[in-house]
């Protein structure tokens, strides 16, 4: 056709169709034109809820752990979601998880505080139903994980949650991390269904990223390569958990009897200069 | 219109710029080698063998660095190289005195700059493929084949671990020849349109890629995150989507579309230039 056309209008004219043809295409096929929304599920069945959330403060900061003053928004925040357990990470110490439960007032009366030797900021389940702790203690790590063990719903269903804050500045203690809890929940007696939650740092940010290939994306791609062999990454439609745009809070889950209503961000619950966003979690009994 | 795309690529074979883009490519493929090679030694202590991470021992083959080495290569290598064939096709000739005498030819401004065009993009795709093919025979000779496993996270491809039959990434590597060339072609476009404009072929190469690495960059930092629609170089990626297990078609149309948007406004404005510009060379 090109080969016929013999004057240069033609050209021209051949070209602005085309790109009204490629525009036109472009407004088509537009995934966001697109795009369907569809509202989570709601459901009577028995279930269980979870809401994870590093309260710390950017890295930045003097003191990057949480601060007390911002316990009674923490407090609020948790009451308005309404769940059963709260993993919360870089709290700094028993008296902030005292003035915690506190001002959660009877809601929340059971609790367990990973310790740690080489930290000084830990991780807290808070629950409003009785459980079984268990210590994880990751080596290399610095930093203990916590798994506390529930019976929810009739006839009883045993659901295990772990909390857990991966290093954020060691991608191979990430990875290690990844390998104990992998071989933990192998060795480990009843464990049926899992729950890992917490703050993993594992940013994988596919897609968007411009790191091409480091040891940290590489580190990081094998721990969560490893884990989902296992686990269901619940939290990947849920959008970004951190500032940057990164999704470094997971939640996941290992069960055949809990079936994932909603994953969500909660957004706009951030104060001071908190880095983290909360993620909720519920779940129903099959 | 046949007679002087043939004479071009006739031209195109002898000139050293074609030689040269091969001799590049070739160049980079062993880089590849070296780094991957050295990296592996480094991380297995010196028992270089890569072939055993993400606990899976056929990880890392032929493929798979076939992928990595076109991955990177799309990053800034390839780019350059289409800047420069680009940006040579017309400015290049006025910068040799030549263009002058070609068009005293009865041949339209239009046909010379679409023919230059056709032949770059020939160049171009002929490129594309001599780099895939000599990847996979390097990767087959040095390190075998099998299937292609892909992971989250290096190569930002997948979210969650995925793996392609190697009959299927072969066939996926052969889409790669046509979707990169038809990204590239935007920038290809862009550096014909800056060779009609400037009269030295390395002012137009220059500008063209530092548009290109200019996009590139801001694309790629949150506080452009409002621009980053409108960047080209973001729809220029889609080529790598034919990897993905499951290709996303509407995606893939609508970047393919996007693509086609620029290509063609590129060389249209390129072209109004051309037909309007007085060639005093």
């Amino acid at each position: 056709m090109l080969f016929r056309i013999t004057g240069s209008m033609d050209v021209k004219f051949f070209l602005a169709g085309l790109f009204l043809t490629f525009v036109c295409g472009a407004w088509y096929f537009d995934p966001e034109r697109t795009k369907a929304v569809s509202p989570p599920a709601l459901t009577d069945s028995p279930g269980f809820s979870l809401l994870t959330w590093n309260v710390g403060y950017f890295d930045d900061e003097l003191d990057s752990r949480a601060h007390s003053e911002d316990l009674s928004h923490i407090a609020s925040v948790i009451s308005g979601a309404g769940v059963d357990c709260i993993n919360l990470q870089e709290i700094a110490d028993s008296n902030q998880v005292s003035t915690l439960k506190g001002l959660l007032g009877a809601r929340y009366p059971y609790d367990a505080m990973g310790k740690g030797s080489r930290t000084d900021r830990y991780v807290v389940t808070l629950s409003r139903l009785p459980f079984e702790n268990e210590t994880l203690t990751p080596s290399l790590v610095g930093r203990d994980s916590v798994a506390v063990r529930f019976d929810v719903s009739s006839p009883p269903l045993s659901i295990t949650v772990v909390n857990c804050h991966a290093d954020a500045f060691n991608s191979r203690r990430r990875r290690l991390l990844a390998n104990y809890l992998i071989d933990w929940e192998d060795r480990a007696e009843g464990k049926k269904n899992v729950l890992l939650a917490g703050d993993f740092n594992l940013d994988l940010t596919p897609i968007e990223s411009s790191d091409l290939f480091t040891d940290d994306k590489k580190n990081d791609s094998e721990a969560y390569s490893l884990l989902l062999r296992r686990f269901r990454d619940l939290g990947g439609q849920a959008g970004p958990t951190s500032i940057f745009n990164r999704r470094i809070d997971y939640l996941f889950l290992a069960s055949e009897n809990l079936e994932t209503v909603e994953v969500r961000v909660i957004q706009g619950k951030v104060v001071g200069r908190m880095d983290h966003l909360p993620l909720l979690g519920r779940f129903k009994v099959k | 219109m046949l007679t002087f795309v043939r004479q071009e690529i006739f031209k195109l074979v002898k000139s050293k710029l074609f030689a040269l883009s091969f001799l590049v490519l070739i160049a980079f493929v062993i880089l590849m080698l070296w780094g991957f090679y050295t990296y592996s030694k480094h991380k297995t202590g010196g028992q270089t063998e890569f072939k055993y991470t993400y606990e899976n021992a056929s990880y890392f083959n032929g493929l798979i660095f076939s992928l990595y080495s076109l991955y990177f290569a799309f990053q800034i290598i390839i780019p350059i190289t289409v800047s420069i064939l680009g940006g040579t096709q017309i400015a290049g000739e006025a910068r040799a005195g030549t263009l002058r005498f070609l068009l005293t030819r009865p041949l339209s401004r239009s046909r010379l700059f679409l023919g230059k065009y056709l032949v770059t993009a020939l160049h171009v795709y002929v490129l594309l493929v001599f780099f895939v093919v000599l990847n996979l025979l390097v990767g087959l000779l040095v390190v075998g084949w099998g299937d292609l496993s892909l992971y989250p996270g290096p190569l930002n491809l997948v979210k969650e671990p995925s793996r392609l039959q190697e009959d299927e990434a072969l066939l996926r590597f052969l889409y790669a020849t046509v979707t990169g060339t038809w990204s590239l072609m935007t920038l290809t476009s862009l550096a014909f349109l800056m060779s009609v404009s400037f009269e030295n072929p390395i002012v137009a190469a220059f500008c063209t890629l530092s548009i290109y690495v200019l996009f590139s960059v801001m694309g790629r930092v949150d506080f452009f995150v409002d621009l980053k629609p409108y960047f080209f170089t973001v729809d220029m990626e889609f080529w790598r989507d034919v990897f993905k297990p499951v290709i996303p078609i509407n995606e893939f149309l609508y970047r393919t579309c996007r693509c086609g948007m620029y290509t063609v406004a590129f060389l249209l404005t390129g072209l109004i230039i051309f037909e309007r510009k007085d060639i005093l060379t």
